[in-house]
C-alpha cells in the first residue's frame, strides 16, 4: 500500500510537471496568483466574472439582478457571462478565454463532466473559483452556494405527500430527465415520497425544453394515465404547464401540482389553486452570494458552502411575492 | 484481319421489364480495328456496350475475349481483362489533378492503407501522356479547370495506363471542336497501329464515315448488319439502314426570299463580353444560322439576344426597339429560345409534359391567377399533335422521355406562346436521327407559316441543309455570309477560324 | 439507356384513367397506408388513442407544426430549405405578446407580429437569390439572429400575457380565444387554423400561376428562367409565406400557453417542421411535394409522438423512433423511385 501511494504521488507529480501546472502546492491547497495578490494591495477594483450554464432562460435575468446588486454593495466589477442556451461547450470555451483577466470566477455548470477541468485549471492558475445554482462536486472549487437540490427533490415530494394526503399516484415532470440538476431532484423527491405506502410514481415525463411540447407532453401523459392524482414538476417550465393544464381541464378538485419557481404565470396559478405548491429557490440570492463570497475569499475570509434555502408558496403566501413582483 | 477477333458476340440477348434491348445479337471485333457501332437512341448500342463493360449481365448469349468463352460479371474484372470505356458523360474526379486521375486505376487496386506516392502518379501520367501526345496538359493541373476536349484525352489516357487492349469510346465527341476531333482521330490511329482495338459509338455519321474501318448498325435491339467502311458506303445509306427507312426531309425545302419586307428581327451593333459588335437582320420566315466555334462567341450571343445575359446595343423586333433585359421580356417581345442545355437548362425532368409545355404560356392558361386544368390539357393536346411527340400521356414526367421527344416538347413550349421569332441553340445535339429529320422537317413548315428563325450550331451540316443564310462568327464579331447557295463546310469553316471573310459586311 | 422503352412506347391519348391514382400519388399512397395502420395498431393497443378527446388533442398538438410545414412545403419544391422558422416563432410570438402587454389593441399587435415574420422570410429570400448565397447558410445565420434579436427585445425575460402583466382585459379574453378557444365547442382553433392554411395552402399551390411557378423554379430554375419566370420573385414569396406562417404559430403558440421565453420557445422546431415535410414527400432538391403529402407527414409525426406516450415508452426511445421514420420515410421513397428510374 505504502508503495502504491509513493508510486501514485510520484505519477501525480510527474504530471504536474509536464502539464507546466507548478502553482498548485502539494498538498492541493489553493494559491493565489501573483497578479491577483498585486491587485489586492494596489486597492483596484476586482473583475469578477459569474458564469451561468444559459443566460438565455427565465432564471438569468433573477440571477443577473443578484449578481449586480453585489457589485454595486461591494464595489467590484462583477460580470454575469455565460452561454446562450445550455452549451458545455461554449461555457468552457468562454471561461478559457476569461481566465487571464478574471480575479475570481463563480461558476454554474451546463455539465458537471465537461466544466470540472477548467475549474481544476483555473485553481492551479491561482484564480478562486466557487460554484452557485448548480454545483461540481468533481471538482475542487472552494465553495458552493444555492440549493441543495437533493433536499430540495425531498422537500417537494413532502409537499406533494401533503397535498395527497398521503394517498395517491403521481407523475413526475421534468424538461431534462438526463440533466444532474433533474437527477438529483428526481432522487430526493422519490426518496420523500417512498416513505408514504399510499403513494405510487407512475412515470417520469421528459417534456423537452420547448413550451408547445411541454404543455403536450403532460397532456397526452394525462391521457395514458387517467388515474394520476397528483403532477410534480422539478422545475421552473412545466411547473405552470401543468397548471395550465389542471386549470383548463377543470381538475382543480382531482389533481394536485407542486412545482419550483415562481415565474409570473405560475404565481397567478398558485393564487388560483392550480398549482397547490411551488418552491422557490432564491435566484438572485444565489447570484448575490456568488459574488459575496469570492469577495470574502480575496478579502483573507475563509468561505463555506452557503445554502440559500427554499421558499415554499401556497395560497395562503403568494400573495406577498405577486405583490413584490408588480 | 489475319488475326483473330479479339471479342465475339454470340447470340446476345438482354431484356428488361418491358422491352426487349439486345435481341440475339452476333458480331466481332479485330485487335487494331475502329470499329464503329450506329444505331437510333433505343438502338441497343448502349445496353450492348454496357455489357461489355461488365456493368450489365446478358440474358442469353456469350462474349468470347481472345479465343475464351468470358463472363464479365463486374466494371473492375472488364478493367483487368483490358477493357476500358470513356463514357459520353465524363468520369472525371474534378478535384483532383490530370496525374492523380489517370492514375486513379493504380490505387483503386491497392489495399485502402498502402501508401500513395505522388511523385510516381506524375511520371505514370507523364508517360501515357506523351503517348497520347497530350503534351499542352499540366499532369498536375485540376481536371476541373481543362476543356471538354481535353478532359476526354484525360479519359482516354486513363483508360490507356489500364493497358486497355480495347477501348470503347461512347460518343466521344458530342463536345469537340472539328480541330479537337481532328486530334482525337489522331490519337486513335495510333492507337490501332498499335494494336488496340476500338469500339466507337457515335451519332454524327459523316465522322464515322472518316474514321471508321468497318461498321455495325444497330435498330430496335437487332444486329442489322457489319460492313467493311468502303466507298460504297455514304451517311445516306447508313441513315436508311439505321432508320429503316430512308430519310426524305433532310434537305431545306425551297422557299422564296422575303427580302423586301420589312425586318422580323434586327440586331445592331450588339456587345457583351466577348461579342465585339454583331449587327444583321433577319426577315419574316426566314432561317437563319449562325456558325463558329466554341470560343467565337455565338453561344453568348443569343443569350444576349434572349436577355439571358446583359448587353449593349439595340435589338428590334418587328421595327420596334425592345429593351430586352430579360427572358420575361424577350417573350413578351415575341422570341422564344429553345436552349442548347436540354436537360439542365431545357426540360425540367422532374415535371410532367403538360407543366413543362405551358410554362411559358401561363397567362394564357389561367384566368385571375387559378390555373384552368382545360386549358392546360388543350395546348398540351395541339403541341403534342403539331409536333407529333410520342408520349404515354401528357402526366408522364419528363425524365421518362428519349432525349427526341423532350426537345419536341421544349419545341412546343417555346411555339405555344406564339413566337414571330424563334431561336435554337444546338436544336439537336444528342437526338437521334430520325427525331432530327423530324425536327428540320417542323423548323421548315414553321418557317413557311411565317415564323422566323435563328439557328446556332456547331454543327455545319446542319445549317447548311436548314438554313436560308448562313452567318460565320470569329472571335465575336460576323466574318462570314453565306447564302444558302454558296454556302459549303470547308468556306464556313476558313471564316469560323479566322483565315478568310466572306461578304462579312454587306448585310441585309 | 435513361430512354429505355419510352421512346418506343405507342402513343396513347391520356384518358381519365388512374383519377385516383392522380388525386394519390404514389408517395402519398404509401404515408398513407402507414398512417391507417399505425391508427389501427394504435386503436387496438391502447384505449384512450381513439377517445374524441385524445383525437381532438392530436389535432391541436400537430397544428403549429403543421401551420409551419405548410410554409416548408413552398420553401422545400422552390429547392430552398428555411433553417430560421423556430426563432421566428419565438420572434413573432413574443413581440406579438409584448405589444398586447404595453395595451396594444389585438389586431395592429398581430399585424406587427406577423410583418416581423414576413420580414424574416423577405431578408432570407433577398439574400438566398439577389445575394446568391445557399439558403442553408442564410437561413442558419437568421436563425441565429433572430433568435438574438428576440433574447434582446425580451432581455432574456419571459414574456407572461395575463391581467397581471397590464394588458387590456378586452383584448386578453380575444387573444386567448384565439388560441383557447374552440369551434362548435370542440374544436380547437389552433387545429381550425392549421385546417384553413392548409385548405388555401393547397389552392395555391395545385390551383395557381404562382404554384405552378414554384414547381417549375425548383424543378429546374435555368428552364424556369428560360422559360420566362421571375424565379427569384417566385423564390423570396416562398420565403416570405414561410416566415408569415411562422410568425402566425408564434403567437397562436403564445396565445394558447400565455408565457413564452426567448431562449426556449421554438428552439429546435425548424428540424421538426422540415422532417414532417419530408416525410410527406416534398424533396430537398426541389420540384416535388404536395399540400396534401405534407399533411400526411405532420400527422404521421403527431400520430407517432402520441402514440408513443400512450404505450408508455420510454422518451428517449421516442426520440430514436422518430428518427428512424424520417430515415426510412424517404429512403422508401428513393429506393422505389430509382428503381422506376431504371
Amino acid at each position: 500500500m505504502q508503495h502504491l501511494r509513493r508510486l501514485h504521488f510520484g505519477l501525480v507529480m510527474i504530471l504536474i510537471f509536464v502539464l507546466g501546472g507548478v502553482a498548485m502546492a502539494q498538498d492541493g491547497e489553493f494559491v493565489l496568483a501573483e497578479r491577483i495578490q498585486e491587485k489586492i494591495a494596489s486597492g483596484e477594483p476586482l473583475t469578477i466574472y459569474v458564469s451561468y450554464h444559459d443566460v438565455s432562460n427565465e432564471f438569468a435575468p433573477f440571477i443577473r439582478a443578484g449578481v449586480e446588486q453585489a457589485a454595486e454593495e461591494l464595489g467590484v466589477d462583477a460580470q454575469f457571462v455565460g452561454p446562450v442556451g445550455a452549451d458545455a461547450d461554449a461555457q468552457v470555451a468562454e471561461l478559457e478565454t476569461l481566465l487571464e483577466t478574471a480575479d475570481g470566477i463563480a461558476i454554474s455548470s451546463v455539465s458537471t463532466d465537461a466544466l470540472a477541468p477548467i475549474i481544476d485549471r483555473a485553481l492551479e492558475a491561482g484564480v478562486p473559483v466557487v460554484t452557485f445554482n448548480t454545483d461540481n462536486p468533481e471538482s475542487n472549487r472552494l465553495a458552493f452556494a444555492g440549493q441543495d437540490l437533493v433536499q430540495s427533490g425531498r422537500e417537494a415530494g413532502e409537499l406533494m405527500a401533503d397535498v395527497l394526503g398521503g394517498e395517491g399516484q403521481v407523475i413526475i415532470t421534468t424538461l431534462d430527465a438526463a440533466a444532474q440538476w433533474s437527477i438529483d431532484r428526481e432522487t430526493g423527491a422519490r426518496e420523500a415520497l417512498a416513505n408514504y405506502p399510499g403513494i405510487e410514481v407512475v412515470t417520469t415525463v421528459n417534456t423537452g425544453t420547448e413550451p408547445q411540447q411541454i404543455y403536450a407532453s403532460i397532456e397526452n401523459a394525462m391521457l395514458a394515465n387517467p388515474e394520476v392524482d397528483g403532477i410534480l414538476s422539478l422545475e421552473c417550465c412545466s411547473t405552470p404547464a401543468a397548471g395550465e393544464f389542471v386549470q383548463r381541464n377543470n381538475l382543480l378538485d382531482s389533481v394536485k401540482v407542486v412545482g419550483f419557481d415562481l415565474l409570473p404565470a405560475t404565481i397567478e396559478l398558485v393564487q388560483s389553486g392550480a398549482v397547490a405548491a411551488t418552491i422557490d429557490q432564491a435566484p438572485e440570492r444565489q447570484g448575490f452570494e456568488a459574488v459575496n463570497m469570492l469577495v470574502m475569499f480575496l478579502g483573507g475570509e475563509p468561505v463555506s458552502n452557503v445554502d440559500t434555502g427554499v421558499g415554499i408558496y401556497t395560497q395562503e403566501n403568494i400573495a406577498d411575492v405577486a405583490e413584490a413582483s408588480s | 484481319m489475319a488475326q483473330p477477333p479479339i471479342i465475339e458476340l454470340h447470340g446476345i440477348t438482354k431484356r428488361f421489364p418491358g422491352v426487349l434491348a439486345l435481341d440475339n445479337v452476333s458480331f466481332s471485333v479485330y485487335p487494331g480495328e475502329v470499329h464503329a457501332v450506329l444505331g437510333e437512341n433505343g438502338a441497343g448500342k448502349s445496353t450492348l456496350m454496357n455489357i461489355l463493360a461488365g456493368d450489365l449481365q446478358p440474358d442469353s448469349g456469350t462474349i468470347v475475349y481472345q479465343g475464351r468463352e468470358q463472363v464479365i460479371p463486374s466494371p473492375l474484372v472488364a478493367q483487368r481483362l483490358g477493357i476500358s470505356v470513356v463514357y459520353q458523360e465524363l468520369a472525371l474526379c474534378n478535384n483532383l489533378t490530370v496525374a492523380e486521375n489517370i492514375s486513379l486505376s493504380l490505387v483503386a487496386n491497392r489495399s485502402a492503407l498502402s501508401f500513395v506516392r505522388r511523385g510516381q502518379f506524375a511520371d505514370h501520367a507523364r508517360e501515357v501522356m506523351k503517348r497520347l501526345g497530350l503534351s499542352n496538359v499540366d499532369p498536375r493541373q485540376s481536371v476541373g479547370k481543362l476543356s471538354v476536349a481535353q478532359q476526354q484525352m484525360v479519359e482516354i489516357a486513363k483508360a490507356l495506363s489500364m493497358k486497355a487492349t480495347v477501348l470503347i469510346l461512347d460518343e466521344p465527341n458530342s463536345a469537340l471542336t472539328i480541330e479537337e476531333t481532328d486530334h482525337l482521330f489522331t490519337v486513335l490511329r495510333q492507337l490501332q497501329a498499335d494494336g488496340v482495338a476500338i469500339i466507337y459509338v457515335s451519332h454524327r455519321l459523316e465522322e464515322v464515315v472518316q474514321i471508321a474501318d468497318r461498321i455495325t448498325v444497330m435498330r430496335d435491339g437487332r444486329h442489322i448488319d457489319t460492313k467493311p467502311n468502303d466507298d460504297s458506303v455514304t451517311v445516306e445509306s447508313l441513315i436508311t439502314k439505321m432508320v429503316g427507312r430512308s430519310i426524305t426531309h433532310f434537305r431545306r425545302h425551297a422557299r422564296p426570299s422575303g427580302g423586301e419586307s420589312q425586318p422580323a428581327l434586327e440586331v445592331e451593333q450588339l456587345r457583351s463580353g466577348s461579342i465585339r459588335g454583331v449587327s444583321f437582320r433577319i426577315h419574316r420566315g426566314e432561317i437563319v444560322g449562325i456558325a463558329g466555334l466554341p470560343d467565337s462567341g455565338k453561344d453568348e450571343l443569343v443569350e444576349c439576344i434572349f436577355g439571358l445575359r446583359p448587353s449593349e446595343g439595340a435589338v428590334r423586333v418587328n421595327g420596334v426597339v425592345a429593351p430586352i433585359k430579360s427572358p420575361v421580356a424577350a417573350i413578351n417581345a415575341g422570341l422564344a429560345l429553345i436552349p442548347a442545355d436540354r436537360r439542365g437548362a431545357g426540360a425540367m425532368l422532374v415535371m410532367s409534359v403538360e407543366e413543362n409545355t405551358v410554362v411559358s404560356s401561363l397567362k394564357a392558361v389561367s384566368r385571375l391567377g387559378m390555373l384552368r386544368r382545360p386549358a392546360m390539357r388543350d395546348l398540351t393536346r395541339t403541341y403534342v399533335k403539331k409536333l407529333d411527340t410520342r408520349i404515354a400521356s401528357q402526366r408522364q414526367k419528363m425524365w421518362t422521355l428519349s432525349g427526341g421527344n423532350q426537345q419536341k416538347v421544349i419545341l412546343g413550349r417555346g411555339l405555344a406562346t406564339e413566337p414571330s421569332i424563334l431561336l435554337l441553340h444546338e436544336p439537336t445535339r444528342g437526338i437521334d436521327v430520325g427525331a432530327k429529320a423530324e425536327i428540320y422537317d417542323i423548323l421548315q413548315r414553321l418557317a413557311k407559316d411565317g415564323v422566323t428563325i435563328l439557328i446556332v450550331s456547331s454543327e455545319l451540316p446542319e445549317l447548311i441543309s436548314q438554313c436560308d443564310r448562313i452567318l460565320v462568327m470569329h472571335q465575336g464579331r460576323l466574318t462570314g455570309h453565306f447564302d444558302h447557295d454558296e454556302a459549303n463546310e470547308e468556306a464556313i469553316l476558313a471564316c469560323a477560324m479566322g483565315q478568310a471573310t466572306h461578304r462579312a459586311v454587306a448585310q441585309t | 439507356m435513361a430512354n429505355l422503352g419510352v421512346a418506343d412506347t405507342p402513343r396513347t391519348t391520356s384518358g381519365g384513367q388512374g383519377r385516383i391514382r392522380r388525386a394519390l400519388s404514389a408517395r402519398e399512397a404509401g404515408v398513407f397506408v402507414a398512417l391507417i395502420l399505425m391508427c389501427a395498431f394504435l386503436a387496438v393497443s391502447t384505449d384512450a388513442f381513439l377517445s374524441s378527446r385524445n383525437l381532438l388533442n392530436v389535432g391541436r398538438q400537430i397544428s403549429l407544426l403543421g401551420i409551419m410545414a405548410v410554409g416548408m412545403t413552398f420553401v422545400l419544391i422552390a429547392a430552398e430549405v428555411d433553417l430560421s422558422v423556430g426563432s421566428t416563432y419565438a420572434l413573432s410570438g413574443l413581440m406579438t405578446g409584448i405589444l398586447i402587454v404595453q395595451q396594444w389593441a389585438l389586431l395592429p399587435a398581430i399585424l406587427v407580429g406577423l410583418a416581423l415574420g414576413g420580414l424574416v422570410g423577405f431578408l432570407n429570400g433577398v439574400l438566398s437569390t439577389y445575394g446568391k448565397l445557399p439558403s442553408f447558410i442564410t437561413t442558419l445565420g437568421m436563425m441565429s439572429i433572430v433568435r438574438g434579436v428576440a433574447l434582446l427585445i425580451t432581455n432574456g425575460e419571459p414574456v407572461t400575457v395575463n391581467a397581471s402583466s397590464g394588458a387590456n382585459g378586452d383584448t386578453l379574453s380575444q387573444f386567448f380565444w384565439i388560441g383557447q378557444g374552440s369551434l362548435f365547442g370542440q374544436i380547437p382553433m389552433q387545429l381550425v387554423f392549421f385546417i384553413v392554411i392548409a385548405f388555401l395552402g393547397w389552392i395555391v399551390l395545385s390551383f395557381t400561376t404562382f404554384g405552378f411557378r414554384v414547381y417549375a423554379v425548383g424543378g429546374g430554375l435555368k428552364a424556369a428562367r428560360v422559360s420566362g419566370i421571375k424565379v427569384f420573385s417566385v423564390k423570396i414569396w416562398a420565403f416570405i409565406i414561410m416566415g408569415v406562417l411562422s410568425g402566425l404559430a408564434g403567437i397562436l403558440s403564445l396565445a394558447f400557453l400565455p408565457s413564452g421565453q426567448a431562449g426556449r420557445t421554438g428552439v429546435g422546431l425548424e428540424l421538426d417542421v422540415i422532417a414532417a415535410t419530408i416525410v410527406g414527400g416534398a424533396s430537398l432538391s426541389g420540384g416535388e411535394g404536395t399540400m396534401l403529402g405534407t399533411i400526411l407527414g405532420v400527422l404521421i409525426i403527431g400520430v407517432l409522438r402520441n402514440g408513443l406516450i400512450l404505450l408508455g415508452i420510454s422518451p428517449f426511445w421516442q426520440t430514436t423512433i422518430i428518427g428512424l421514420v424520417i430515415i426510412v420515410a424517404v429512403a422508401i421513397d428513393k429506393w422505389t423511385t430509382s428503381r422506376r428510374a431504371g
